[in-house]
């Protein structure tokens, strides 16, 4: 009884994170086995994801996701979305290094322009996008710690 | 051309801020929401509404609006066949500098799903592309009419993407030709109803001569694929003359409209340079009217487009005296100066009136807004009678 009222409470995902080579880092997420490189990367030419690129597109795919979910139950309005999001890391040269630089790199502010393809008004979609984001895990999870600025624009 | 019209003719470039209403038909009528009937039936409402402010104004040749396309260019996919509209997110893979991209999407506030290009898909087979517009012209004014098409560089150009149009043809050189040929088809049944000038936008020549290997390719998806401007040029050339060609000039006057890109208000981040790197271009394929922009400082001085005899001795000038993008009118005594700027080289009957571009030539993206637009035509007409007096 004790275990179905902790479950109807709290989901729990569980992976396992190895690393053998120091060089990469190996996941084990269900059914799933995937590299990941680097924490981050500043080389303008990477094409790998890294911790850093998989954090901010849960974020920017969760708030996505929390919308498409919440019209498909509810106004069904919204034709189609595009989120240009932009996450401001702090302290970028203590994370490499540099000396002189010992602040604490973090994502610590995030802007987000959301384009909504919609037949509804702006006002609409804003109240809408407003409710529906309530939902998003990973904003939930991290908007306490992130500020995270949103703006909506409707487009015809 | 037998017609004659009268001194300092004016014009519009050709489109014209859609309302909301026809914004959401236009998206409906695409999703197959609104039958073609309604939508239809919404845009003859809304042509007529914007000829009458035209002819109420006193403007000498009427535009249609282009209401019902969705851009200048890439309304195409809706009436020629093997030519599919596709939004530059389903494009983007193929963009050498994405980069540059995004700077572009940046500086225009839109999503990437907001901006469509018409990409061949297949053969093209032709199907009336301006002629219903035509038809709604001649059946609400009878006062000389113009019909804007995308010129065969800038169809050519922005509809071939490498990876899905060699489906087709084995070469962009190839479907040019098509190109060519749907034109000159259009031009026939144009023709066959009566039409005074038939304009061929060509805004992308700018790209290919100002933009130094960097290309802006919301305009084409594929140029960046482009050859150093000489080459670039030379295909223009040779798609740009049979069209040019074609139209029979007793019927009709064949005008060329090249200008800078119409894409922002912020003048700054605007292509800039005099025309003097087309000017053999426009010598060789030799329409009727060139159609430039001359009201900003951006397009150099009219002297260098002057240097060219044969322009000077036999074209006429659609000379830009407006800034599209401006809310506020040009003074009366703007344009009269640039008129007589022109008038120290060519005689008044070969200089036309019109604004530098069109004003809304992204349907979702207007530069200029209706009240604005008829303070605009306002001061291009009184300059118009200043300057015959």
């Amino acid at each position: 009884m004790k275990r179905l009222l902790n479950e109807s409470k709290y989901y729990n995902i569980n992976l396992r994170a190895v690393s053998k080579s120091k060089a990469k880092c190996k996941i084990y997420l269900d059914n799933t086995i995937y590299d990941i490189d680097k924490e981050i990367s500043f080389d303008s030419e990477n094409t790998e994801p890294t911790s850093t690129t998989h954090f901010v597109d849960a974020l920017a795919s969760s708030i996505i996701f929390s919308i498409t979910n919440y019209d498909n139950k509810h106004d069904n309005v919204v034709d189609e979305i595009e989120g240009k999001f932009s996450f401001q890391l702090t302290d970028p040269l203590s994370y490499i290094g540099v000396i002189g630089y010992d602040g604490e790199p973090k994502i610590d502010k995030v802007d987000l322009t959301l384009y909504i393809v919609s037949f509804a008004e702006e006002k609409e979609l804003t109240k809408l996008c407003e409710k529906a984001m309530k939902n998003s895990i990973i904003l939930n999870s991290i908007k306490d710690s992130i500020k995270v600025n949103t703006r909506i624009k409707l487009v015809y | 051309m037998q017609k004659t019209y009268p001194l300092f003719p004016t014009s519009l470039i050709g489109s014209w801020p859609r309302s909301r209403e026809v914004l959401l038909a236009q998206r409906q009528h695409r999703n197959g929401k609104m039958s073609d009937q309604e939508f239809n039936d919404l845009i003859e409402r809304e042509t007529a509404r914007i000829i009458k402010i035209q002819e109420d104004e006193g403007l000498d040749f009427i535009v249609s609006g282009e209401l019902s396309r969705d851009n200048y260019c890439s309304f195409v996919a809706d009436r020629i066949g093997g030519v599919e509209l596709l939004s530059m997110n389903d494009v983007v893979d193929y963009i050498a500098d994405k980069q540059s991209f995004e700077d572009i999407l940046d500086v225009l506030d839109v999503p990437s799903i907001a901006i469509r290009n018409a990409i061949c898909t297949g053969k093209l087979e032709y199907h009336p592309i301006a002629v219903n517009e035509l038809k709604l012209l001649k059946k609400y004014t009878d006062k000389p009419v113009k019909i804007t098409l995308p010129g065969p560089y800038l169809m050519t150009r922005s509809m071939w993407l490498a990876k899905l149009s060699k489906k087709a043809y084995s070469s962009k050189e190839e479907l040019g030709q098509d190109v060519v040929k749907i034109l000159q088809q259009e031009i026939d049944n144009l023709q066959e109803l009566g039409v005074d000038v038939v304009q061929f936008d060509e805004p992308v020549l700018t790209e290919v001569v100002f933009t130094e290997g960097k290309t802006r390719s919301f305009m084409c998806a594929a140029l960046a694929e482009k050859k150093d401007p000489h080459d670039e040029l030379e295909f223009a050339k040779s798609l740009l003359k049979p069209v040019m060609d074609h139209v029979d000039r007793r019927k009709s006057y064949a005008s060329l409209h090249v200008c800078r890109g119409n894409w922002s208000n912020d003048e700054s981040i605007l292509l800039s340079g005099a025309y003097t790197p087309l000017l053999d271009l426009f010598e060789y394929v030799d329409p009727d009217i060139l159609t430039l922009e001359y009201s900003t400082p951006r397009a150099g001085d009219f002297s260098t487009l002057m240097a060219s005899k044969q322009i000077r001795e036999n074209d006429i000038i659609g000379l830009g005296v407006e800034n599209p993008r401006l809310h506020q009118a040009e003074s009366v005594d703007f344009i009269t100066d640039k008129v007589k700027e022109a008038l120290e080289y060519l005689p008044p009957e070969r200089i036309f009136l019109n604004p530098d571009c069109g004003f809304a030539t992204f349907a979702n993206r207007p530069v200029n807004q209706e009240e604005f637009i008829v303070n605009k035509i306002h001061s291009l007409v009184e300059a118009s009678k200043n300057s015959k007096k």
